[in-house]
């Protein structure tokens, strides 16, 4: 094969795009097989960079680098951090754009260096059709782990992916996942039809945070305990939990007994320019607290984040590496906090029942879908309307509209009637639906285990997911005799003043001014 | 409780007339004739499309919470009436929140596009004054961002100028409010390295619900527009914002064409004919027509004698709902023709004004 950019020193390009000197562990490696044309698989922790695996490709190559990723308030964000780096031939290319500017993104797809879809983007005819006319010179699989069966997130579109990179003229592949065992790493070589993959597998473990689980009664217990902490603590600080409800209740009850602190809550439920100022408040250093859903943290990279609390316990160990990931990213001493209340157990159990729909869901599905097929009709084209007509939550539908397809009832938007077919389908999606609840409810087994464990919580953490782990540098874990009392963070000491309306508007618009005053 | 006044506002003028669905219609802002008709008959154009997120759980909550004060009264069929003085003490204890600002219909298309577009324009035209042009736009919709682009390239030449103007203007313009009203406003613009708030911060800090925090920001940029569009001259800048935006025309594209055809001469059957519609859809778009003109020829369609039979029964009535309206009339005349009665008048009934001259 030959390779036009083989020589190419690799720092110059990094300090020159992403004013960064260093690489770190894992990148110039991933990087170099990538630019050689070799189909790879990166297992990189939270936070080490795995984006810039593909940017910075993307920016030295000729032609087009294509990057599936699921999630569309990161792939946004993605774009919105690329931009602000003067990379200004980036698009994402999602549900929300409108007709019109998908359009005008389609007629100019050969401007673009680097273009971010959705996975159901890519199962457009459309959009395919105008793909096969560029030259596409790398196809990244961002979150690979979805495409495993077996793994903790699986998305029907993206087992459908070796397809799509078929049609378009095989161009190399590069799959990146942050949590991604033995098992998820040969299903994605296997789903990919790549077994040759070379991979590139790092320690997910981080030897400066240390793990702290605190048993708790009740919910007023973990408040209490949250107003000592945070009090005492001048850091940044996330709160995870798993509902909006809680996450704003506890910002409001958090907010007025802590006035001095900046205390903000961000959710999946906020609209667009909300959710961007308060993750840039948090950025930033306006913020001190966020009290978020996991839909916060994604591709946000702060360095200083001292703390992560979970106040609900995630669905699976996978989760809870992620969230925990995003603490102290500069190196230095940071904690993660669990509080666990034995009752806390029944919420991801329900959440887990919320994903997958019942049998008798199923059957009230496929009751509707004859009623249809009777009729002559057809299911909505749009996925809210159509989980709405079969009452289901959106991520339930997406489940089985993805089921439906593989076993030939829905075509598109039409259905296809055999009885005999029917029947099959149905029995072999029960079976499939107790077999995926099986995986989540043993994934979250695996974490209340961990969670009760009495040795040592990193050894235990880690277990699943890597041979060795290295040293901590700080405390280990509270089961090793780590006490909040002893842990002493970088901290800054911070006021937030109260100004008139005239002096902050003179601030927004003399910024110089304000700067120099302050020095 | 600025939203529960707006909806006691919104009650006192549709008790016993309309469901109380149609005021949440309002104040979404719904595109049909119905709202925009019960928008003027019941002289409530400053409250249509204040809140348009408003979602029909958190206006039914509101609603309840009224009836639990005993101030609304909400019949099984979903109308409803108000108890006069608890609404008016109600109104009386709640009178900071700036119910004056409202202009909603006039600016239904205007608020967001000036609101969005300045705060994308300060926050750029700061960091480039800064030399920072990493910074992350907090505005994300494609046509405020190439809107802000091509002003932000055609001004090159005079950012500081501009940045200037934008300030004093600003400035200006919000010292006519009440502090309050000001703080909250510029609380949400972003500068360099300094974002402004979210609405759920702005909540907490007045401790307000989010929604008011949201249709009070939208009564703040309705005031703002006011002023902006009464001197256009003194505020220059801010109006270049919003000069290429129209106001909202609630005339379908087929209800025009129905004009077009009467206007040349052809019957209302003519017309349902030739394009293939029922009467009553030509019906229709007469009303749509007869409420976004002025210059309405009514005198076409109802006798005077008529129409002022009309008026005394709505009077009479004390209500807008047709069949009550109906029945006091003599059974010659039509729905139609209430209709349009009731659309040419647009709620000036028993203002006095009506029987000024022209009636």
């Amino acid at each position: 094969m030959i390779c036009m950019v083989v020589n190419i020193d690799l720092e110059k390009q990094l300090r020159k795009y992403f004013k960064l000197t260093t690489f770190r562990p894992g990148q110039k490696e991933i990087i170099q097989d990538v630019l050689d044309g070799k189909d790879v698989l990166g297992v990189l922790p939270t936070g080490s960079g795995k984006s810039l695996c593909y940017q910075l490709p993307a920016r030295v190559m000729d032609g087009l680098t294509i990057v599936v990723s699921p999630l569309i308030s990161l792939m946004m964000d993605q774009v919105k951090q690329l931009k602000a780096r003067q990379f200004k031939d980036v698009v994402a290319i999602n549900s929300f754009m409108t007709y019109e500017e998908k359009q005008s993104v389609f007629c100019q797809l050969h401007l673009y260096k680097l273009i971010y879809v959705s996975p159901e983007q890519l199962q457009q005819r459309e959009f395919i059709s105008l793909l096969q006319k560029q030259n596409i010179s790398l196809f990244v699989i961002d979150e690979a782990h979805c495409i495993s069966q077996w793994g903790h997130e699986f998305r029907p579109d993206y087992s459908r992916l070796d397809a799509i990179i078929d049609r378009l003229n095989d161009p190399p592949v590069l799959a990146l996942s942050a949590t991604a065992t033995e098992d998820v790493q040969e299903d994605i070589a296997i789903s990919l039809n790549r077994p040759h993959m070379v991979k590139h597998v790092y320690p997910t473990d981080r030897n400066n945070i240390t793990f702290c689980i605190k048993q708790v009664n009740d919910d007023q217990e973990k408040m209490h305990i949250l107003k000592n902490i945070l009090s005492k603590y001048k850091v940044p600080v996330i709160i995870y939990f798993s509902s909006r409800q809680a996450t704003e209740k506890v910002t409001r009850i958090l907010a007025s007994s802590l006035p001095d602190k900046s205390i903000a809550s961000y959710h999946g439920g906020m609209d667009q320019m909300e959710r961007t100022v308060i993750q840039q408040q948090f950025m930033n250093d306006q913020i001190d607290v966020i009290c978020s859903t996991s839909a916060f943290g994604m591709g946000i990279d702060k360095p200083n984040i001292r703390l992560v609390i979970h106040y609900h316990f995630p669905l699976q160990l996978e989760d809870y590496i992620q969230e925990v990931g995003r603490a102290g990213r500069d190196g230095k001493s940071s904690v993660s906090l669990l509080l666990y209340a034995k009752k806390d157990e029944a919420i991801p159990l329900s959440l887990i029942h919320k994903q997958l729909p019942t049998t008798d869901e199923l059957l009230t599905v496929f009751n509707k879908l004859y009623q249809l097929y009777q009729r002559q009709s057809s299911i909505p084209k749009k996925e809210e309307d159509a989980a709405a007509l079969f009452d289901l939550e959106e991520i339930q539908w997406r489940f089985l509209h993805f089921q439906l397809e593989c076993h030939g009832i829905l075509r598109d938007t039409s259905i296809v009637y055999h009885a005999r077919n029917w029947e099959k389908a149905y029995d072999s999606l029960c079976n499939l639906i107790e077999q995926r609840l099986n995986i989540k409810k043993s994934k979250l087994h695996d974490i209340i285990r961990w969670i009760n464990d009495t040795e040592c919580l990193r050894k235990q953490l880690y277990r699943k997911f890597q041979n060795t782990y290295s040293k901590p540098i700080f405390s280990c874990c509270s089961n090793c005799g780590f006490n909040f009392a002893e842990w002493q963070p970088d901290s800054a000491n911070k006021t937030y003043k109260q100004e008139t309306w005239q002096r902050r508007l003179k601030h927004i618009f003399h910024p110089g001014d304000h700067n120099e005053k302050a020095e | 409780m600025l939203l529960k006044t707006i909806i006691v506002t919104c009650c006192l003028q549709m008790q016993k007339s309309r469901t109380i669905s149609a005021i949440y219609h309002l104040l979404k802002g719904k595109r049909s004739i119905q709202t925009f008709q019960d928008a003027h008959i019941f002289q409530l154009t400053c409250y249509f499309g204040i809140c348009k997120s408003l979602k029909k759980q958190t206006f039914n909550k509101h609603v309840n919470d009224l009836v639990k004060m005993n101030i609304v009264v909400l019949n099984k069929d979903s109308s409803f009436y108000v108890r006069d003085q608890a609404a008016d003490s109600f109104k009386k204890k709640h009178h900071f929140f700036p119910l004056n600002y409202f202009n909603g219909l006039r600016y239904a298309n205007t608020t967001d596009t000036f609101f969005y577009r300045l705060v994308l324009l300060v926050q750029t035209l700061a960091n480039s004054q800064m030399n920072h042009f990493s910074f992350i736009p907090v505005v994300d919709d494609r046509k405020i961002t190439s809107w802000v682009k091509t002003f932000y390239k055609r001004t090159a030449s005079k950012h500081d100028m501009l940045m200037n103007r934008l300030y004093l203007e600003l400035k200006d313009v919000l010292s006519q409010l009440s502090d309050r009203d000001a703080d909250v406003f510029v609380q949400r613009l972003s500068g360099y390295n300094n974002y402004g708030k979210s609405i759920g911060q702005l909540a907490a800090a007045y401790n307000i619900d989010q929604t008011d925090v949201i249709i009070l920001m939208n009564g703040i940029c309705h005031r703002l527009l006011d002023i902006i569009h009464y001197d256009k001259k003194r505020y220059k800048t801010l109006y270049t914002l919003v000069e290429d935006i129209s106001p909202p025309v609630f005339i379908t594209d087929s209800a025009q064409k129905t004009k077009r055809l009467i206007l040349h001469n052809y019957t209302i059957e003519d017309v349902a004919k030739y394009r293939n519609l029922k009467i009553n859809t030509i019906y229709d778009h007469i009303v749509e027509w007869a409420l976004n003109d002025n210059q309405f020829p009514i005198e076409n369609y109802v006798t005077d004698a008529d129409r002022k039979a009309i008026i005394r029964a709505i009077q009479k009535a004390q209500s807008f709902k047709l069949k009550d309206i109906k029945q006091l009339v003599h059974d010659d005349i039509t729905y139609f023709q209430i209709r349009l009665v009731i659309a040419v008048t647009k709620g000036k009934i028993g203002s006095g004004d009506m029987y000024g001259g022209k009636y």
